[in-house]
């Protein structure tokens, strides 16, 4: 039964063509038809759905297209011939003489017009070789037309159209991975435009694929949605193509709510007295399975009658097969066994040349029954033989459509882990950056914070330095001045007593007293400052400071000054407090055979040494120590005139070394 | 004989004037500082000008500066209380006559004015003196010896080499040799291998 199936299927992508009328307007849609389109009269008498079944139509058509063709409007015989094929694919009715027409006429125009003005050459063409169940040939045209790329109303439901065809083609040839892609293709073209005809073929057609598939309740929904597009634009031949289609279903799962339906949805197209030879032959044989069911037999035969006329009109192999198989089926039942055998032998081995095991099964069907019914066991067994192949090899397919079904639910969901999967490796991969990044960067923050502490101990331990500098500074003028005051007190106060004492008597005594006076003074003036240091310079006064202490201190010092006059007097000064503090501590800790005073001049700078070969010291622990304040008046003093003090100690002596850049 | 004196206290002046008075010298003009001593000298080129060190604006050196570089021909004296070699070294360089201290003036001006009016040099003893009295009495040979001469001794007693003692006193080897003939030559030792080891352990030198 299910042959009926495909033939109704041509019957239907055909009705898609129908361009439904806009009434409302979906978000999404891009493309509207074009309700001002032009055509002149007789191309609107050619493209009037009433005008086909008028016997002056052919007759109109070629005279017009004879007319144009003669005054080489090519335009206008496109659009004639567009409009001719348009109405014989809508009633599937398919006229060698046209092919024919369209077949010279794509010789001689195409590519001379705009591809969209001839794209109905290869949808015809495409539709012509789908009606001889010839799909190869079929897709081969689709291919070519799916090629164009649309960009309007017009091209896209022609390219929507070529999808949806190739979908049914792959479908009819029980390749349902193939009519589901481009079923979803010509879907998602359709809905750029508002002809909910087309997009309604095309979720019939999806609905068919799983009905096929076994996926009944998806069909039943696809079903429903083709109807509702179908309803929205008041097309009458299009619901009852559906309801047809929903007698499949119902066959298909065994319902018997079919037996209902079939009669209902034939008495209603009876009624709706629409003229569709395609369709009125399905539901015929739809409906004269009803009547031998219930043993209607002579009101069968006149179905059958009235079949026969439709069938002979129409040049399809499945209307054809349809009757064939239905008229076999009713002489079955009849018990007169089947009249005209040949004619399904025939058949059945035209199909079997095809993949088309639907009407395979059919046909082995009925000429198995025959074989039984005339008692050929023989005959019989052989199509038993085929029916079960048949059955097996849809079966396979099914299986195989199972199959793939599952195996893409698999794939789908694997797709999906893997997707999972690659996020979270993403994600995983952004996390490790951001971590190793704000690793890096605490990192950095820590070094700098390290840094920052570090010189913020510097500069506090250089702070606490200076601090304990100046305080021991202050000591140190504090017992300066402590000292001289008890110098000035000590020795000048109590000679001046002696002398107040001694001045009624000797008067040589006296003058001595006056002089040790003199002297004492003088020293405490000598050691308070160089005498006359400006005027008497530096190197004289150093050498005047060894002179001293290697008098008075024993200590053996020598000098070896070059010195130009390049520092200013009070950086000379400084000079000297350093080399005066060095000599202290020489004298003073040191225990120092010799030691040496190196001042060199050059033009780069002035390098100050001085150095002796006592028991040295340790100098980082002295310099952290308490007693360093002879120390850091080197170094300070040095750092004053611009120069840094360098302290080198150990065992065979001391060498300070002070450098002093010129600044010019 | 003219005589100019510069000294910026009155009383000590005063004093200067009236003891070069006394000793039959004619004082022309008396300066309270330096500028005005150095326009007199300029101006009236006196025989000798008797300058105080410390003065304001120009001091007695300054004065004694610009006499020489001027090339002024009168003698200057320096009458002051800086008993400093590093100065008397200064003066000897600006060319001045005179050198003595003001403690020692009543004894020392007389005889300083008259060498210098001779046209001779006079330096105070207590100058010199000074720096002597500051040595340390030792051996009364070892006296005769400066204080690296008897650093040297001390090492020579020691048993170092010359090369040794150079190092220790961060001289050089030569300048060691210089002093050791300087040594052998003040303490008239004959010329004999070691003598100075010899006659520093025979003197006791340690």
């Amino acid at each position: 039964m299910k042959n009926r199936l495909i033939r109704l299927f041509s019957g239907l992508f055909l009705f898609a063509f129908l361009f439904g009328a806009c009434r409302e307007t979906p978000s999404k849609v891009i493309y509207h038809k074009d309700p001002t389109e032009k055509l002149d009269s007789t191309c609107k008498w050619l493209s009037e759905n009433s005008n086909f079944h008028h016997k002056k139509y052919y007759s109109t058509f070629r005279n017009y297209y004879a007319e144009q063709l003669k005054h080489k409007r090519p335009d206008k015989v496109a659009i004639a011939l567009g409009e001719l094929t348009e109405l014989e694919m809508y009633f599937s009715f398919f006229q060698k003489s046209t092919l024919d027409t369209v077949r010279s006429f794509q010789t001689r125009y195409a590519g001379k017009l705009p591809w969209d003005k001839t794209l109905f050459v290869e949808s015809y063409i495409g539709n012509y070789y789908v009606n001889q169940a010839n799909y190869r040939k079929a897709i081969r045209s689709f291919l070519k037309l799916v090629a164009h790329k649309p960009f309007d109303y017009n091209t896209c439901v022609e390219v929507a159209h070529g999808y949806g065809d190739m979908a049914f083609c792959y479908f009819a040839m029980g390749k349902h991975e193939q009519a589901l892609q481009y079923n979803s293709k010509a879907l998602a073209l359709f809905n750029q435009t508002d002809n909910y005809t087309g997009r309604g073929g095309i979720y019939d057609n999806m609905a068919l694929v799983s009905l096929y598939t076994k996926n009944y309740t998806k069909a039943e929904v696809y079903f429903d949605k083709a109807m509702a597009d179908y309803k929205r634009t008041n097309d009458t031949g299009n619901v009852l193509v559906s309801l047809h289609n929903k007698i499949i279903l119902y066959q298909e799962m065994n319902d018997p709510k079919q037996y209902d339906l079939i009669d209902s949805t034939y008495h209603l197209f009876i009624k709706s007295k629409i003229r569709d030879e395609s369709l009125e032959v399905a539901l015929s044989s739809f409906y004269i399975d009803v009547l031998l069911h219930e043993g209607r037999n002579s009101e069968a035969k006149a179905v059958l009658f009235d079949m026969k006329e439709n069938v002979d009109t129409l040049n399809s192999a499945a209307s054809d097969a349809d009757y064939n198989i239905a008229l076999a089926n009713y002489e079955i039942k009849a018990g007169e066994g089947i009249r005209d055998i040949g004619v399904i032998e025939r058949a059945l081995h035209a199909v079997e040349d095809q993949e088309d095991y639907q009407n395979q099964m059919a046909f082995a069907q009925v000429l198995k029954e025959n074989a039984v019914l005339t008692k050929d066991y023989q005959k019989a067994y052989i199509y038993s033989e085929k029916l079960k192949r048949a059955e097996n090899k849809i079966s396979n397919q099914r299986m195989i459509a199972k199959n793939m079904e599952l195996n893409k639910l698999y794939e789908t969901k694997h797709k999906e882990q893997q997707i999972a999967l690659q996020k979270e490796t993403i994600s995983n991969g952004k996390i490790m950056i951001t971590l190793l990044m704000s690793a890096l960067m605490g990192l950095i923050l820590v070094l700098f914070i390290v840094f920052l502490r570090r010189k913020q101990k510097k500069v506090k331990s250089e702070n606490r330095r200076a601090r304990r500098y100046t305080k021991q500074l202050l000591d140190k003028t504090e017992e300066e001045r402590r000292r001289i005051a008890s110098d000035l007190h000590d020795s000048v106060s109590h000679e001046l007593l002696n002398l107040k004492h001694s001045m009624s008597g000797n008067p040589v005594s006296a003058g001595e007293k006056i002089d040790s006076i003199i002297k004492d003074i003088r020293s405490i003036s000598r050691n308070l400052h160089p005498v006359m240091f400006e005027k008497v310079g530096l190197s004289a006064s150093i050498n005047q400071l060894l002179d001293r202490a290697q008098s008075v201190n024993q200590l053996m010092v020598t000098s070896d000054i070059v010195y130009n006059g390049s520092l200013s007097v009070s950086d000379e000064l400084q000079v000297y407090r350093i080399i005066q503090e060095a000599l202290s501590n020489i004298i003073k800790y040191a225990k120092a055979v010799a030691a040496k005073i190196l001042i060199q001049e050059n033009s780069e700078g002035l390098t100050i040494q001085i150095k002796d070969n006592g028991k040295g010291f340790n100098v980082s622990e002295t310099l952290s120590g308490k007693d360093a304040f002879g120390l850091y008046n080197i170094i300070e003093r040095s750092k004053a005139i611009g120069g840094e003090a360098k302290i080198h100690s150990d065992k065979n002596g001391t060498i300070i070394t002070i450098d002093l850049k010129k600044t010019k | 004989m003219t005589i100019v004196i510069a000294d910026d206290h009155p009383f000590t002046l005063q004093g200067t004037q009236s003891f070069v008075e006394s000793y039959g010298y004619k004082v022309i003009a008396t300066c309270a500082n330096g500028v005005s001593a150095l326009n007199i000298i300029q101006l009236r080129s006196p025989d000798i000008a008797v300058l105080d060190i410390n003065m304001p604006a120009l001091d007695g050196l300054d004065v004694a500066k610009k006499v020489q570089e001027l090339k002024l021909k009168t003698k200057v004296i320096l009458l002051t209380m800086h008993n400093e070699m590093t100065i008397y070294n200064k003066s000897k360089e600006y060319g001045v006559y005179g050198y003595i201290l003001k403690e020692h003036a009543q004894v020392e001006l007389k005889n300083c004015l008259a060498e210098v009016a001779k046209g001779n040099q006079y330096v105070s003893d207590s100058l010199l003196n000074d720096l002597i009295s500051v040595r340390e009495t030792g051996t009364s040979e070892l006296d005769k010896l400066t204080f690296s001469e008897r650093k040297i001794i001390e090492l020579i007693a020691q048993q170092k080499t010359s090369k040794q003692i150079a190092e220790m006193l961060f001289l050089s080897e030569k300048t060691i040799e210089g002093h050791r003939t300087n040594i052998i030559e003040k303490l008239g030792l004959p010329k004999e291998k070691n003598i100075l080891l010899k006659w520093a352990m025979m003197n006791g030198v340690e």
